[in-house]
């Protein structure tokens, strides 16, 4: 009998931690405008990509002790799209989307990331007060919603540009990082393309950059040939 | 059975706090390819042509660590093992007080120091090592033991630079006042549940700033290390303290330690003596003011349509280097007075303090940097080592003899001489075993 209450007791307990967290997840939509900086006027072809990133815990040999996940953090959504002529883009609503256990959005709810060449790239998360509650909603929103988001033309030469774009690399290693079957840069190709025309245009200039190249997207044996999938955006 | 439930009552609702963290993953990364992109792996071709590997152009790539690895370039391992550091809870190990020489102490377990963890991987139970000495083993497995498969050497390039990049994660931990103090926080959002949630809010802000392009300055500390100064950091742990039981050194703890306030030692100068609270510094800020500085600046400004007014008491401090001494600045919002200030001044209470964005953005400008210039140095150290060879007296390195015509010589040289000098700045050679490679071959390479 003791046994017996012992374990109903660890069945109660163990599962504590897992009402920490969202068991699924859901977007409101996102519509934003993108200008020049300098001129105000409406940048068409902005690559835009949103994704949204779950941080992930582990239980540890400890009881009640939680490590980071040794995998990392896993993507629950990504979504990419482009600046019409008027600047505007815009992502649907999506979810409720399940996650897995002792996995949640932190700020990067999403994070967004901009791109067209010849300008300065932009990334934004969402800024939360020390009291937000990560618990409190499912459904998430972008902080930038609704708003007109202004970059900048790059000035400067081929090197110092190449030095700017290192913000997009790592911005967008998640794509390339993943782990198997590691097929999340299959779902930006229109980005990826963006940034390989660009790399191409350093390696002429024998300039070395981190930016992520298409013959080196990971298992490509698994996920399809990425030469094959962005070839429509390297047109 | 009683027992076991008190004990793992008593694990899980008070002893145990949860793992810390340090700077997101994401922030270490971006730090550690900063770092990576500043030291004279890039900057020196030299370096990977002397390790036989090609240059950074051709992007080659290594296997990291994972169970199924993923094919790295040689920056992407340095990202993946600032990354990897943080795993389950590895982070524990990553506190280092220089006043005590001690890491953090935990309901009971004392986890090692950080430069005891990195350098030689002491506590780690890990399968795979990524200390300091495991990277060097990994260098020599890679370059000089010759039993090894091309296969297996370069498992062995890709260790090592995965290697280096959980070392620097700890430089870059050091750059962070909290780990510095012995001072725990928990991120983990599970840490709610038991009521510990306590997340580094100087940490969250820091990576919401690197995520916004241009937001985070990286550069303008140049790597510690280097030809110019082959001496200050002549051993590993330097990076971390030049002193013992101090933090008056060189060290990236040292100046952090003395430098900055942190949330729960926000100029508790009973518990720390540095920074000194000096009552003329204490300056009222208008905010409007706070929020065109930061708007004038290159961190995210302050949220539009708050319209925010009043005045802030901001505290200044001077934050010595000791090791770059006109590098020495005045943090001119080091920590905020409380809105409960007054109050508690009227009670007879003492003066408590709090840190907002604004004190975040300020320490970020003079912590990233350091966390960059003292990662590359590192790294730069540890690639520091060159030899030169040169022709003996005899003028010839070796004699093959071809005396007896039309005879294929199969055996080549069976002895060769040479001068060797140790060419590294600053250090002497001393006794050891010198591994010689030797390539050669008439039309293909040979080994």
């Amino acid at each position: 009998m003791k046994s017996f209450n012992f374990r109903i007791l660890l069945l109660v307990l163990l599962p504590l931690p897992l009402q920490a967290c969202a068991t699924t997840y859901s977007a409101a939509p996102i519509e934003a405008s993108v200008v020049d900086a300098q001129t105000g006027e409406p940048v068409a072809g902005v690559n835009v990509v949103a994704h949204w990133e779950l941080d992930r815990a582990v239980p540890t040999p400890i009881p009640g002790y939680f490590g980071r996940d040794p995998r990392g953090p896993a993507q629950l959504q990504i979504m990419e799209t482009v600046t019409d002529q008027n600047g505007h883009f815009s992502f649907p609503a999506w979810g409720p989307l399940p996650v897995p256990p002792l996995a949640y959005l932190n700020s990067s709810d999403p994070a967004i990331v901009m791109f067209k060449p010849g300008y300065s790239p932009f990334g934004t998360t969402n800024y939360y007060p020390s009291t937000f509650n990560f618990t409190a909603s499912s459904t998430r929103t972008s902080q930038i919603n609704g708003t007109t988001i202004k970059i900048k033309k790059f000035e400067g030469d081929l090197k110092a540009y190449a030095e700017e774009l290192w913000f997009l690399g790592s911005s967008l290693d998640f794509a390339r990082s993943s782990k198997p079957p590691g097929c999340e840069w299959t779902r930006i190709p229109r980005m990826l393309a963006a940034v390989n025309k660009q790399e191409r245009i350093f390696e002429d200039a024998k300039i070395y950059t981190s930016l992520p190249s298409i013959e080196r997207l990971p298992f490509q044996d698994q996920c399809g040939s990425a030469q094959e999938l962005l070839k429509e955006y390297l047109k | 059975m009683r027992t076991y439930v008190m004990i793992f009552l008593a694990g899980s609702l008070l002893g145990n706090t949860g793992p810390t963290l340090a700077y997101d993953p994401v922030t270490h990364q971006d730090m550690s390819e900063k770092a990576f992109n500043a030291s004279a792996l890039v900057t020196d071709p030299t370096i990977l042509e002397n390790l036989g590997l090609p240059p950074l152009a051709r992007k080659q790539t290594f296997s990291n660590s994972e169970p199924f690895p993923s094919q790295r370039e040689i920056f992407g391992l340095f990202r993946d093992g600032a990354d990897f550091e943080d795993a389950n809870t590895r982070a524990m190990n990553h506190f280092f007080n220089p006043l005590t020489g001690k890491g953090l102490t935990v309901g009971g377990n004392t986890y090692s120091a950080s430069p005891d963890w990195a350098i030689d991987g002491k506590g780690d139970p890990s399968t795979v090592q990524f200390s300091f000495k495991a990277a060097r083993q990994y260098l020599w497995e890679a370059v000089a033991n010759g039993s090894n498969s091309y296969a297996y050497r370069q498992k062995q390039f890709g260790l090592m630079f995965e290697t280096l990049g959980h070392v620097i994660h700890h430089l870059q931990d050091m750059a962070q006042p909290q780990h510095v103090r012995d001072e725990m926080h928990c991120d983990l959002l599970p840490c709610e549940i038991v009521g510990l949630y306590n997340p580094s809010l100087y940490e969250s802000f820091t990576k919401d700033e690197g995520q916004a392009a241009g937001h985070l300055t990286y550069g303008g500390y140049d790597p510690v290390y280097s030809s110019a100064d082959p001496a200050t950091f002549n051993t590993p742990r330097n990076f971390w303290t030049t002193t013992t039981n101090a933090n008056t050194g060189k060290g990236i703890a040292e100046y952090t330690n003395r430098g900055f306030v942190s949330k729960m030692t926000n100029f508790d100068n009973a518990v720390f003596s540095s920074p000194q609270l000096d009552p003329a510094n204490i300056i009222p800020t208008d905010i409007g003011s706070l929020c065109a500085w930061e708007a004038a600046s290159a961190h995210t400004p302050c949220p539009p349509g708050l319209n925010l007014s009043g005045t802030m008491l901001m505290i200044a401090n001077t934050v010595t280097d000791n090791y770059r001494e006109s590098q020495k600045a005045v943090n001119p919002f080091a920590s905020t007075a409380s809105i409960y200030d007054e109050d508690l001044k009227d009670a007879g209470k003492g003066a408590i303090f709090s840190l907002n964005r604004f004190n975040f953005n300020t320490a970020q400008d003079l912590l990233i940097p350091r966390a960059v210039g003292y990662s590359a140095g590192l790294i730069n150290y540890f690639f520091r080592g060159k030899m030169q060879i040169s022709l003996p007296d005899e003028g010839v390195y070796g004699i093959v003899d071809h005396s007896v015509e039309k005879t294929i010589d199969v055996s080549g040289f069976r002895t060769i001489k040479l001068k060797l000098a140790n060419m590294t700045p600053g250090e002497a050679m001393g006794a050891g075993e010198l591994v010689a490679v030797a390539k050669f071959g008439l039309g293909r390479a040979c080994a």
